[in-house]
């Protein structure tokens, strides 16, 4: 086409114009993705700490001090929901128990899962720093810091009294493993067996709640609300996202202050398009003036410039995922915490990418319409005359 | 009957809006198709304005302009555009060529201006037509690695290439020294005798202009001699 051979001369012809700009254009493309990753990176790491493992999605009895039948045809009920809802895990829990070590109590969060289920949410298996999951209704795990408050390892005994029945239930677990969630709070209260165990402790057949993961972590509300629709009056159905209001507008204001960084070095881009096209218009105005002269349309006048904010934006865009790509690893491979591992585990996403890749482009092209039109206008007789 | 190929009625141009200056006063010309016509006058004379308003680059203020029977007055920008590209072929003093390209590639833009593809007979044509005006040797060179008189046959020969009716030139040989006048204005002539290519020069070198077939001569905007020199 001649308009596209025309404006891929007119670049070539001021290749060290055309180089500065295109260069610009990649290092905002290469801004782009690394903004966007560092973004992507720190949210992904917020979320996974707060919710990565607990329960996103939690059903409880209606008066949520009550204990609930919950056999597995509400289960699969449920799970029928949403296909969304990727695990479910049953538990029994009880938050005034304590362990009595004889001089001192510990107060525990005492809580009755049934491992394979659990472990989809809470990988209590990949987070056992020794020993391993409760086999029988008799053994129990601990968390790292309650082990060594206790001064207990794998093997030993443990007391734990639940005093709300009367007489306060009591029994004698022997700890089959230790696990370390990398939260105090975790760590110090947790006492986990497994759901019969649990059972018959507590003394009843009822679980105090279900808890659920969903694909789609900013998805809660809606599947929730679906499921208090389908369940009724009789449950109560609670979400992560109402009890982390404070998380979400720090996410929230995050992705904002992200956008605006972004926003500001598109505006630099299309800035920086612009002006150098309307000077090329002015130092191509002869040769415009001419191909206007043989025929040439106002159209095609202003098509080699909108080709020309293209193969610009092309460009830019090429290098500058390569750049940003450059970027992001690199602060992966030097921004280390002490220990060698990443301070943030940067995630480049494709669709991240091509997205930015392609506001570059549209950003160039749109850029270039100045210039275009100013080239469309241009006319033969003026260029002549001033010749 | 003779064919007109041009034909003007009562031209007039005015240019500014607060304070007019009117430059072509009412110019009434009519000239047959074949023929090679000079209008010479001093520079100011309004000649320049009139070969652009007959090259339809500028429109008149008042009158009527006809290129072979039609009025393009009745033409929108774009069917302009292809009339130009068409039936009417440029030749200016300066703005010769596009410097991005090479002679031979200036040659056939016109023709590519309005097709995708280059078929094998206009690339013929363009070879032919650089064989004509003695280029051969640099065909393949950008413009302004070309003298002054290869950019002018360079330019001329892409007046030609989508066969023109007509073709205007201003001045093409103002830029040019003796020699290269004489072998621009020699193939002119050459063109004209063989295609039948119909041809309006402005210029103000005498020895040119005497020998056209027809001497037209401008002053302060409005035709001051008319000679048929033949």
């Amino acid at each position: 086409m001649f308009t596209l051979n025309v404006a891929v001369r007119f670049l070539l012809k001021s290749r060290l114009q055309t180089f500065f700009i295109a260069s610009g254009i990649a290092i905002g493309v290469g801004v782009l993705v690394f903004v966007g990753a560092l973004i992507t990176g720190l949210q992904e790491d917020l979320i996974d700490t707060t919710i990565g493992n607990s329960a996103h999605i939690t059903v409880l009895d209606e008066k949520r001090n009550e204990r609930f039948e919950a056999d597995e045809t509400l289960l699969a009920n449920i799970i029928s929901t949403d296909e969304r809802i990727i695990a479910a895990s049953r538990v029994i829990e009880s938050g005034s128990a304590f362990i009595d070590s004889g001089d001192t109590t510990d107060p525990v969060l005492f809580r009755g899962v049934i491992f394979d289920d659990a472990n989809a949410i809470y990988q209590f298996d990949e987070k056992l720093v020794d020993g391993n999951l409760p086999s029988s209704n008799d053994e129990v795990i601990i968390g790292v810091t309650l082990a060594s408050f206790l001064e207990v390892s794998v093997g030993d005994p443990i007391d734990v009294t639940v005093p709300s029945g009367f007489p306060p239930a009591n029994e004698t677990y022997t700890v089959s493993g230790i696990f370390d969630f990398g939260s105090a709070q975790v760590n110090t209260r947790w006492v986990v067996a497994s759901l019969t165990a649990g059972q018959s402790l507590l003394e009843t057949h009822g679980v105090d709640a279900i808890e659920f993961q969903v694909s789609d972590v900013f998805m809660s509300d809606a599947i929730a609300s679906a499921l208090q629709t389908k369940l009724g009056d009789n449950y109560r159905v609670e979400e992560w996202q109402q009890s982390n209001q404070e998380l979400l507008s720090g996410l929230e204001g995050q992705s904002i202050s992200g956008i605006m960084i972004q926003a500001f070095v598109l505006v630099s881009v299309v800035l920086g398009i612009a002006s150098v096209l309307a000077i090329s218009v002015m130092q191509k105005s002869s040769q415009l003036g001419i191909l206007k002269a043989m025929g040439a349309t106002d159209q095609q006048s202003s098509l080699i410039f909108l080709f020309q904010g293209i193969i610009l934006g092309l460009l830019g865009a090429v290098f500058g995922v390569i750049i940003g790509i450059a970027l992001s690893t690199g602060f992966t491979m030097f921004a280390l915490n002490p220990d060698g591992t990443p301070i943030l585990e940067i995630i480049v996403r494709i669709e991240m990418v091509i997205f930015s890749a392609f506001i570059a482009v549209l950003a160039s092209m749109i850029a270039s319409l100045i210039p275009a039109r100013r080239s469309a206008r241009l006319s033969v007789i003026e260029v002549i005359r001033n010749g | 009957m003779v064919e007109i190929a041009l034909k003007l009625e009562n031209i007039r141009k005015t240019y500014g809006t607060t304070i007019k200056t009117e430059v072509l006063h009412g110019i009434n010309l009519s000239i047959e198709a074949k023929s090679f016509v000079s209008i010479v006058g001093q520079s100011g004379s309004g000649k320049s304005t009139l070969l652009n308003i007959i090259g339809t680059l500028d429109r008149p203020s008042e009158g009527k302009v006809e290129i072979f029977g039609k009025d393009v007055a009745s033409l929108k920008k774009r069917d302009l555009a292809k009339l130009r590209n068409t039936s009417i072929g440029f030749v200016f003093q300066h703005h010769y060529l596009l410097p991005e390209f090479t002679a031979y590639e200036n040659i056939v833009m016109p023709y590519r201006i309005t097709h995708r593809q280059l078929p094998k007979s206009v690339q013929e044509h363009a070879n032919d037509l650089i064989k004509f005006v003695g280029l051969e040797a640099v065909k393949d060179n950008l413009a302004n690695e070309m003298s002054g008189g290869q950019q002018q046959r360079t330019a001329i020969a892409r007046a030609l290439i989508n066969r023109p009716k007509i073709i205007l030139a201003d001045e093409p040989t103002g830029a040019l020294d003796t020699d290269s006048t004489e072998q621009v204005y020699k193939l002119l002539r050459d063109i004209n005798r063989r295609f039948g290519t119909t041809f309006i020069v402005i210029t103000h070198d005498k020895k040119v202009a005497e020998r056209t077939d027809r001497m037209i001569e401008i002053r302060d905007g409005a035709i001051t001699l008319d000679l048929e020199m033949h």
